[in-house]
């Protein structure tokens, strides 16, 4: 596993930003330590792997031999012994199904407003001490982190019976529930917290506006991103995005 | 009628009409080839769009010196794409193909080749990252400062950076331990 310290020295040695001597030192570990030098390659390697798009290259690639007659290369075999017309009568049916079903139980858009915008924010509580954490909040941080949701929700409903007032908590508690489709729980724990300034009433309004998005409440959404646009802070950009995409 | 400039900048920028003329002068070659050495026009269409692939990459690396001209260059691709795919069956006969063609540079047309492989792997792995992530890595990668960075996303500057940090060793971690990762790491070392 690469540490912290590696990562920034190999940034800083691609950057062309460090001095002879650290070149040096480099070089030379990279030939004594062969995991060094791998992580090195891979993180050089690693902007024009992510930002270079093979995919839409190859598909292309595939649509002119096709166009040509060319048989479709292996990746794809399996594909080519159905025939045509069965492909065609299944994929119908398979779009029919499904906009049937949107039609009748969802409404597009809002479902894709929250799908588009929900992510599950990294807690904070385990940069504390570990020693000041309660035993239980300290399991429930671990279920959370490993996104064991059903797990970490008891916890830490159990750790709000004796520390009702602790925002941060209440905060992870709701997005654990949000996680496990709980959307009206999830806005009753974020509700104080949105209403009241602290660290975390952006964040809850945020998660909030997406709960009710998930709910169907429109306008409940728009009057809690019509907020976070108003008080200019690191919510603002997205929540104004959101708002736009609403009143489409 | 292309100059050679035209076909790479063409490719280089996905132009259909570019990869369709490369496809229509090329192919028959490498049809050729894989055909006269044990292999199927299906394998040939597939080494063929792997090897334009691998050609992809490599123009797309910006500052690429060619040591040959552009044809030259996907044939040996093509070529040992299709020598390491024979080795793969353990087909050890076809070991030298029949095609009669002496390639200077082998050794570096193969750490293409093992380059752009690795490089798949990595994408194949980045897609797998969460939402967040995959983001992160991709504004950073395209030069987004991580002030910025933490604006878009609704995290701290300092939280931006220790996030960035996570997923590149994730991602680090999730390639180097892909037994096609090892695989092609001996290769690259056998040469």
């Amino acid at each position: 596993m690469i540490s912290e310290a590696d990562l920034l020295l190999i940034e800083q040695y691609l950057e062309g930003t460090l001095t002879e001597d650290q070149i040096n030192q480099i070089d030379e570990r990279m030939n004594k330590d062969p995991e060094f030098a791998t992580h090195l390659a891979l993180v050089k390697e690693m902007p024009s792997a992510i930002l270079t798009d093979t995919g839409t290259f190859r598909n292309q690639m595939h649509r002119i031999m096709e166009e040509d007659g060319i048989k479709s290369p292996h990746k794809t075999a399996s594909i080519k012994r159905i025939a045509p017309r069965f492909i065609l009568l299944a994929v119908a049916a398979i779009l029919a199904g499904i906009v049937l079903a949107v039609n009748i139980f969802l409404p597009v858009k809002k479902v894709d407003l929250y799908g588009m915008n929900f992510s599950i924010p990294n807690e904070n509580l385990t940069t504390r001490d570990n020693s000041i954490l309660d035993a239980n909040l300290q399991k429930a941080v671990q279920a959370y982190s490993n996104h064991n949701f059903q797990s970490a929700i008891p916890l830490f409903q159990k750790y709000l019976q004796s520390n009702e007032s602790n925002s941060e908590v209440r905060f992870f508690l709701a997005i654990s529930l949000m996680a496990e489709g709980k959307f009206e729980d999830a806005l009753a724990n974020l509700g104080d917290l949105s209403n009241h300034t602290g660290p975390y009433q952006n964040a809850s309004l945020w998660y909030s506006a997406l709960a009710s998005i998930k709910l169907n409440e429109k306008n409940l959404a728009q009057s809690l991103l019509t907020k976070l646009v108003e008080k200019e802070n690191s919510y603002t950009p997205k929540a104004k995005e959101l708002l736009e995409e609403l009143s489409n | 009628m292309y100059k050679e400039k035209d076909l790479i900048e063409g490719i280089q920028r996905c132009d259909k009409e570019v990869m369709r003329y490369t496809y229509r002068e090329y192919y028959p070659m490498i049809l050729d080839l894989i055909q006269k050495n044990g292999g199927t026009a299906e394998d040939a269409a597939d080494i063929f769009q792997e090897g334009m692939v691998v050609l992809y990459e490599k123009v797309n690396q910006g500052a690429v010196e060619w040591q040959s001209t552009l044809k030259t260059f996907l044939y040996a691709v093509c070529r040992n794409k299709w020598l390491m795919e024979l080795r793969k069956k353990k087909n050890r006969k076809t070991n030298i193909l029949e095609d009669n063609v002496h390639l200077a540079d082998d050794t570096s047309i193969q750490k293409d080749i093992i380059s752009q492989e690795k490089n798949e792997l990595m994408r194949k792995h980045f897609k797998k990252l969460g939402d967040d992530c995959q983001k992160i890595l991709k504004l950073f990668f395209e030069a987004t400062s991580m002030k910025d960075i933490g604006n878009i996303m609704g995290f701290s500057e300092g939280y931006a950076k220790k996030k960035k940090f996570n997923c590149q060793q994730k991602l680090i971690s999730a390639v180097t331990n892909d037994p096609i990762f090892k695989e092609l790491n001996n290769y690259d070392k056998r040469g």
